[in-house]
């Protein structure tokens, strides 16, 4: 699984582990029932700890999109195309709302937020 | 389930000039724990109490579930120790070396020992005072790792040693844990180390424990105050004598 972490980054490390596998699996990259590796197969992978990697799959177990069987392994959950775009959504929603308390810190009219989001689309071609 | 490889509890030494005051901590079974502080914090000293190389004047330290000053030999075979200067014979040989470490331990492996200083890229011919820093700190790590340790004790394993060094040392001790029965402690004073592999961190300030805890559980709390917190905004917030 190609994941990459930095502690450079400000984001914590197991929520970028998060944030990746996350998008694998709502990109379709992942599919149900595909196997993730061990939490400590993926540490040693990642050069993270293992009580790290052990928090991102919590958090992702939590969010329902990936199943731990006992003895088997950890599995991409079956979500359904309908829970995976609400997913997306959500994901989504939570930046542009960042977005928008920055803009509110900064004290901006509503007009004006409009204007840069749409600025930010058309800004943004096809390429991600 | 969480049993633990190594507990201190109230470890009290006096040198003159120093003091260890009460340091304690545990560490379970197949975890990393860092063990970070300033230069002169008491790391070298702990560590060697914890090896048997000095004895406390009061406290209890158990290691693998017994005491160290009653069990030493047995213990010492099931700890891969590296210390922070590797007292090699210099005019001898990598494989010379070897096998007069590896006598000391019935659990030896010759083979395993070969496959690392391949992977470590030592020469077994050269001298071991012809060899760089670097070199001879993989020629430390391979001796630790050769007689198949449950608990490896390092002291400072990565100072001097170059990023690239660095980086393959952190990964081998992850390759170690990896079964979750062996455990690694090792100190340092470059909290970047931590960042990545230790699940526990250990502060030690001024021969005293400020603070042992998982990493991740005191990096959050710290980012409540602070959202981009690091192992070293901690270090510095302890070392000037914060909580």
């Amino acid at each position: 699984m190609d994941v990459t972490v930095s502690p450079n980054n400000p984001v914590p490390l197991y929520e970028q582990i998060v944030e990746q596998v996350r998008a694998k699996i709502l990109t379709g990259e992942l599919k149900a029932g595909d196997p993730l590796p061990s939490i400590r197969q993926l540490a040693g992978q990642l050069l993270a700890s293992v009580i790290t990697t052990k928090r991102a799959y919590s958090e992702l177990e939590a969010e329902g999109l990936i199943i731990t069987r006992t003895g088997l392994g950890t599995f991409v959950a079956d979500l359904g195309p309908e829970t995976i775009i609400k997913l997306k959504k959500e994901v989504v929603m939570e930046h542009l709302e960042e977005g928008v308390r920055v803009a509110r810190q900064l004290e901006l009219a509503n007009e004006e937020i409009n204007c840069l989001f749409r600025q930010a689309l058309d800004g943004s071609d096809e390429r991600v | 389930m969480s049993e633990n490889v190594l507990t201190l509890d109230g470890v009290c030494k006096s040198y003159s000039g120093f003091d260890l005051r009460g340091v304690s901590f545990e560490l379970p079974r197949g975890y990393i724990m860092g063990f970070v502080g300033p230069n002169g914090a008491g790391k070298t000293t702990t560590i060697r109490l914890i090896m048997d190389l000095a004895r406390p004047d009061s406290g209890r330290i158990t290691v693998l579930g017994k005491q160290m000053a009653t069990n030493q030999i047995e213990l010492k075979r099931r700890i891969g120790y590296v210390p922070e200067n590797h007292e090699f014979y210099s005019d001898m040989t990598v494989s010379w070396t070897a096998q007069f470490v590896g006598r000391q331990y019935p659990n030896w492996n010759e083979a395993r020992f070969g496959e690392l200083l391949r992977r470590y890229d030592v020469d077994p011919r050269k001298k071991v005072g012809a060899l760089s820093k670097g070199t001879r700190a993989k020629l430390a790590m391979a001796l630790a790792l050769a007689h198949h340790p449950e608990l490896l004790i390092l002291d400072e394993p990565t100072s001097g040693l170059d990023p690239v060094v660095r980086r393959e040392l952190l990964s081998d001790l992850l390759e170690f844990v990896a079964d979750g029965d062996r455990s690694v402690l090792f100190s340092t004073h470059i909290t970047s180390d931590l960042e990545r592999v230790a699940d526990y961190v250990t502060f030690i300030v001024n021969g005293q424990v400020v603070a042992s805890d998982e990493r991740e559980a005191m990096l959050e709390r710290a980012r409540a105050s602070n959202p981009t917190a690091s192992i070293e905004d901690l270090l510095w917030t302890y070392a000037k004598g914060g909580r």
